[in-house]
């Protein structure tokens, strides 16, 4: 990490990189040495052509016109039937928690931030970089170590109060995902009867890979009181969750990833 | 702008929780800029180098928002910082103004106080007084400075979970920094 107000740190990042996009920010923080800066603007044009194709704000969006009956699924690009198909599955994996049509429109933005960051991430790989870690909107995907030895170090911030975390996670191939009831109140609706989601105030998936976490955060979260539980039952996934009591609940994935 | 952009991350200052933006509809101006840094020691009053800053390539607009067109930033950073330097700080002790970020709306403008060569305090000295930047001034600041002073002392490279997020909040913070990490250059060089 670069400049730190306390730098304490033994390696700084080699390249970093933040940008304004799909209504949130994203940053990227890549350690290797011999980065090409080259592969910090791609990944962030990934970012911004799925966001135009998957965007609910665009008129011209493919999700906007499938969504108005001007493009049939099967025009639709690859990456936009790949999607809607995966949004299919989780809505019956998650007995209909999940659901990629709201209010009768399409929006499958729940699953499309951290499928776009694990896209921004493969663009990454794919121009040499190993150590990084790529922030999108809160949900995190590391790869390779912040320093030689050195895992990432993920903090998850406390529902209440953005001074405080709840813990650290130290994370060296992983994705980190959180979807909680913040100060604006919720978010998150059970699909199956429109309530607000509540029985938890925050809830974070640690997975292999961003679209499981952010998708499946989302899910648990909407399913209620056995969402984590639910979430837990899946290949690699480890949760953390507050409840409404200020309760942590963990899974062992999650203590032993845990630093603080 | 003098755009040495990094210590956003360092700074945890990261985003909106995308479902949120349902609630906080904004145009945002899209700023990209890469930097590489010269230095892997500890000793960080390391050098700048050059940035490349795109702007304005496409705008996040959404419903109410949609007419407002996203402006490019000012790079008017000023800095009253006085240097009292510890060594191997990146940031030399003083205040340091940030660039006035123009938006349509009105001037976004952070000051960072630096001692002890972190960041103690991020206080604004201006803001837009529309309904739609005060509640960006009554919940986006208090937490972006939260934050920044979290996660500097937590060792957290990255924060997961929903947070406000302004763009321009973080272009003039960083300008600040900047201007911090300039002053501790000078002294230490």
């Amino acid at each position: 990490m670069p400049r730190l107000p306390n730098s304490r740190r033994p390696v700084s990042a080699m390249a970093y990189l933040t940008a304004a996009l799909m209504g949130t920010t994203v940053s990227i923080d890549v350690r290797d040495e011999d980065v090409d800066r080259a592969a910090l603007v791609i990944a962030v044009e990934v970012l911004h052509d799925i966001d135009e194709r998957f965007s609910t704000y665009r008129d011209d969006s493919e999700i906007s016109r499938l969504d108005r009956g001007e493009l049939a699924l099967h025009d639709a690009s690859a990456d936009v039937r790949e999607v809607l198909v995966a949004c299919a599955r989780l809505k019956a994996e998650s007995g209909g928690a999940f659901d990629a049509y709201r209010d009768g429109h399409l929006d499958p933005s729940g699953y499309v931030k951290g499928w776009a960051a694990d896209r921004a991430a493969d663009a990454l790989r794919a121009g040499g970089a190993r150590n990084f870690a790529l922030n999108l909107g809160g949900d995190v995907v590391c790869s390779g170590e912040r320093a030689p030895g050195e895992p990432w170090r993920i903090g998850i911030r406390h529902p209440d109060d953005p001074r405080r975390v709840m813990l650290v996670l130290a994370v060296r191939n992983g994705a980190v995902a959180t979807s909680g009831l913040y100060e604006r109140g919720a978010h998150v609706t059970d699909a199956r009867d429109g309530t607000a989601a509540d029985a938890w105030r925050s809830l974070t998936i640690l997975a292999t890979d961003l679209t499981t976490a952010d998708s499946l955060a989302t899910a648990a979260l909407a399913r209620g009181t056995d969402g984590p539980a639910w979430a837990a039952a899946r290949m690699g996934c480890d949760v953390a969750a507050l409840d409404a009591d200020d309760r942590l609940f963990t899974t062992p994935g999650i203590t032993a990833a845990r630093v603080a | 702008m003098s755009s040495n952009i990094k210590p956003l991350v360092a700074l945890g200052l990261t985003a909106m929780g995308a479902a949120l933006v349902v609630n906080f509809k904004v145009a945002e101006p899209t700023t990209v800029a890469a930097v590489p840094t010269a230095s892997t020691t500890t000793s960080a009053a390391s050098t700048t180098t050059q940035a490349t800053t795109t702007q304005a390539t496409t705008s996040q607009t959404s419903t109410a928002q949609a007419t407002v067109a996203p402006t490019a930033t000012t790079p008017t950073s000023t800095s009253s910082g006085s240097s009292s330097s510890s060594s191997g700080a990146t940031y030399a002790d003083g205040s340091y103004t940030g660039t006035a970020v123009n938006e349509p709306w009105g001037t976004f403008q952070v000051q960072v106080t630096i001692s002890g060569g972190q960041v103690t305090a991020v206080t604004l000295v201006s803001a837009p007084t529309d309904r739609h930047s005060n509640s960006i001034n009554s919940y986006a600041v208090p937490q972006l400075t939260q934050e920044a002073l979290a996660a500097q002392s937590a060792q957290i490279d990255m924060v997961s979970g929903a947070t406000w997020t302004s763009q321009s909040y973080t272009t003039s913070l960083q300008a600040a920094l900047d201007d911090a990490a300039a002053a501790q250059q000078q002294t230490a060089g």
